[in-house]
């Protein structure tokens, strides 16, 4: 059962076995994971409900609905960076590019030995993978919904020599609409909203949409109560408070919201590291224009993706994006921007996420939001000039005519010669327009409870029926898209309290 | 129309609209009061320390014109060709703070114009009728695009073979991988 923000009419009191916060990659896995197995659940999203049928193509209407902030979330720093994240029932998942990647063996090995995960094997973790995959249907793409730019981008890193790969998304009988980042409009992509969060609410959980956790209250070390505000969805203004009562609660709402509701909450402080180790995978866009019409947008988002660089910490994959978020990309405004725009259907979107190497925190403002710090480093400084200029490589080998990059005083570039441009033009990182959708690290995994906040099976440390399954769980950058990973660790903590009910949940 | 924005706070991002949103000679769409609407429903969604930054960003705008036009008149009692040129003293400022307060103006415009019916079929975006196109509405149902479809065919993409996993068989990082 839904219940939306504006059917509450009164304060409310539920009592169940497990409250999960958050509805998304890590809160809808483990909630149909737990209704499945017979456990009374009821989860509380902060966002919306909205369905196929509410999905617009139109940015002004879309981006209010389904994200965080409209879009307009920054992490602080130099530069600063635009951080965007799903607030709607099955979260990031709805307006995400559905790609699906286990976690890379090389970061289960670190896991392992530097976070004590001794369990987190690429063996040990297959069964949840496959359990995931057979949820969400994670399935190659079909030719026919590829689009000329996946054709282009396909042909010059083959020609370039380059390990590429077709992604594995989420979808079932995708036809290219490309409308991904707005929510599928034909439900075609398998988000938590059309997969998940159905399967729970079919085994008898409840949802409560508009609905904001603001505290989570704990007697005798042990959690028993989350303290939530019913939403007016128009003002954002609370309207009433919904109490649950739970023998366990699950925190599921991002790496930077959990952070900061534990925080709020008084919760996990002895480590220390509640809010720390922020990572970002901090991502470059750079637009390529062609001769010839493109029309990128005709065909799946991001239908492949290079791997060739993935050691250095470079993924590099296309995405095709509507004419507002495209224009946002380039430096230009007036005239100049029309005229650009007018080669909209010439275009092709290419960007490059890198590997973090430094780490950021989370701050919980007095107002109760939090506030994200993360500076780059040089490493990841010189890393995002390298990506870019290999993007550029790979779209002038495409053949586009020219390149526009994502820095202030180098803007763009005309052929495969100016490259070195990139390089030589001793750009800051003041200069450089930097933007990421993947949030993590920011209530890490770990055996040693003085550097970690959560263990293996995602229980907090510190409060024994406090669980964590949200990205902020993923102890180090993954070099991939991570909602199958999150998926994966939250139906593993499902079925690690399935398998000790007795402890937790009579 | 929303209001989370003072009039003269509006009137500011009014005066700013006319030189960011994107035209030209035979193609000038009287889109200004939409594009303000939007900004204005945008700041209502904003986090609330941004929310509160965002008029002070306006205002340093309008009376900056002191300290970086050299003049006394406000940004919003400028001419339109001076408005441009102080816009653009914005955009490339040293002072990273004031270009990327006109990035994030930008950001507030340019989704509420390149959104527009009108504008998105001037830049040949036929999202319906590729939608129809794909999904067989009222016609048999057709590749994205045709060439690639075939291209991806041929590759046997339609066999449905499945593909590696990171860091094992092929897609291990490229070159260590081979």
């Amino acid at each position: 059962m839904i219940t939306i923000g504006e059917q509450v009419t009164r304060d409310l009191t539920e009592t169940t076995q497990v409250c999960v916060i958050g509805s998304g990659a890590g809160g809808g896995a483990i909630a149909a994971e737990l209704a499945e197995g017979g456990v009374e659940v009821v989860i509380l999203e902060e966002g919306g409900y909205y369905t196929s049928k509410d999905f617009s193509s139109d940015a002004r209407g879309a981006i209010p609905q389904l994200y965080r902030d409209a879009g307009t979330s920054v992490i602080m720093g130099t530069p600063a960076i635009i951080f965007s994240e799903g607030r709607c029932v099955g979260g990031s998942t709805v307006i995400n590019g559905g790609m699906c990647w286990r976690t890379p063996e090389r970061v289960l090995h670190r896991w392992q030995r530097e976070f004590g995960l001794a369990d987190m094997t690429p063996e040990k973790l297959a069964p949840f993978f496959a359990k995931v995959e057979e949820r969400i249907n994670v399935a190659p793409q079909s030719p026919e919904s590829l689009g000329k730019g996946d054709m282009l981008f396909k042909q010059a890193a083959d020609k370039l020599g380059w390990l590429i790969n077709h992604n594995r998304r989420n979808q079932k009988n995708c036809t290219g609409e490309g409308l991904c980042v707005f929510g599928c409009p034909t439900d075609r992509k398998q988000s938590v909203l059309v997969t998940y969060i159905p399967r729970a609410l079919g085994k008898g959980a409840k949802l409560y949409a508009d609905t904001r956790a603001i505290k989570v209250k704990t007697e005798n070390g042990r959690a028993t109560e989350v303290v939530a505000e019913v939403l007016d969805r128009k003002t954002g203004k609370k309207r009433h408070t919904l109490r649950v009562k739970a023998k366990v609660v699950v925190l599921a709402g991002g790496a930077l919201q959990t952070p900061c509701l534990l925080i709020g909450s008084g919760l996990a402080k002895k480590s220390g590291q509640v809010g720390k180790n922020f990572l970002c995978h901090p991502n470059v866009k750079v637009v390529g224009v062609f001769e010839d019409e493109v029309r990128y947008w005709a065909g799946v988002h991001q239908g492949h993706q290079i791997h060739e660089f993935l050691e250095e910490g470079i993924l590099m994959a296309i995405g095709g994006v509507p004419p507002a978020l495209v224009a946002l990309g380039l430096p230009m405004h007036g005239r100049q921007s029309l005229e650009t725009m007018e080669l909209y259907n010439h275009m092709l979107v290419a960007g490059a996420l890198v590997d973090d190497t430094t780490t950021g925190k989370i701050w919980r403002a007095p107002w109760g939001q939090p506030m994200a710090f993360y500076q780059l480093d040089q490493v990841e400084i010189e890393r995002l000039i390298r990506a870019s200029a290999l993007i550029c490589e790979v779209l002038f080998t495409a053949g586009a005519k020219k390149c526009y990059l994502p820095f202030t005083y180098l803007q763009e570039i005309a052929s495969m010669d100016e490259i070195p441009k990139i390089y030589e033009a001793g750009i800051k990182p003041s200069e450089m327009e930097v933007l990421t959708v993947h949030a993590l690290g920011t209530t890490r995994m770990g055996r040693d409870p003085r550097r970690s906040v959560v263990n293996g099976f995602c229980e907090c440390h510190e409060v024994k029926n406090l669980f964590i399954t949200d990205a902020g769980a993923i102890p180090t950058s993954l070099g991939v898209n991570p909602q199958e990973t999150i998926m994966a660790i939250a139906i593993r903590a499902g079925q690690y309290l399935l398998e000790n009910r007795a402890r937790y949940l009579v | 129309m929303a209001n989370h924005l003072s009039r003269r706070c509006r009137r500011i991002i009014r005066a700013l609209v006319e030189v960011v949103k994107p035209r030209k000679p035979g193609f000038d769409l009287p889109l200004e009061d939409e594009i303000v609407d939007f900004a204005d429903l945008f700041v209502g969604y904003m986090p609330w320390h941004m929310k509160t930054a965002f008029p002070l960003g306006i205002y340093l705008l309008e009376y900056g014109t002191l300290i970086f036009h050299g003049t006394l008149r406000p940004f919003s009692r400028l001419s339109i060709e001076e408005r441009e040129r102080y816009v653009q003293g914005w955009v490339d400022s040293k002072i990273s703070l004031r270009r990327d307060f006109i990035k994030g103006m930008r950001a507030l415009c340019l989704p509420a114009y390149y959104s527009t019916p009108e504008v998105m079929a001037h830049l040949g975006y036929g999202l319906q009728a590729h939608l129809n196109k794909v999904n067989g509405v009222g016609q048999a149902p057709a590749p994205a695009h045709a060439e690639a479809c075939e291209f991806f065919r041929k590759l046997g993409y339609d066999l449905n073979e499945p593909i590696p996993w990171p860091s094992r068989d092929g897609l291990k990082a490229g070159r260590a991988g081979r």
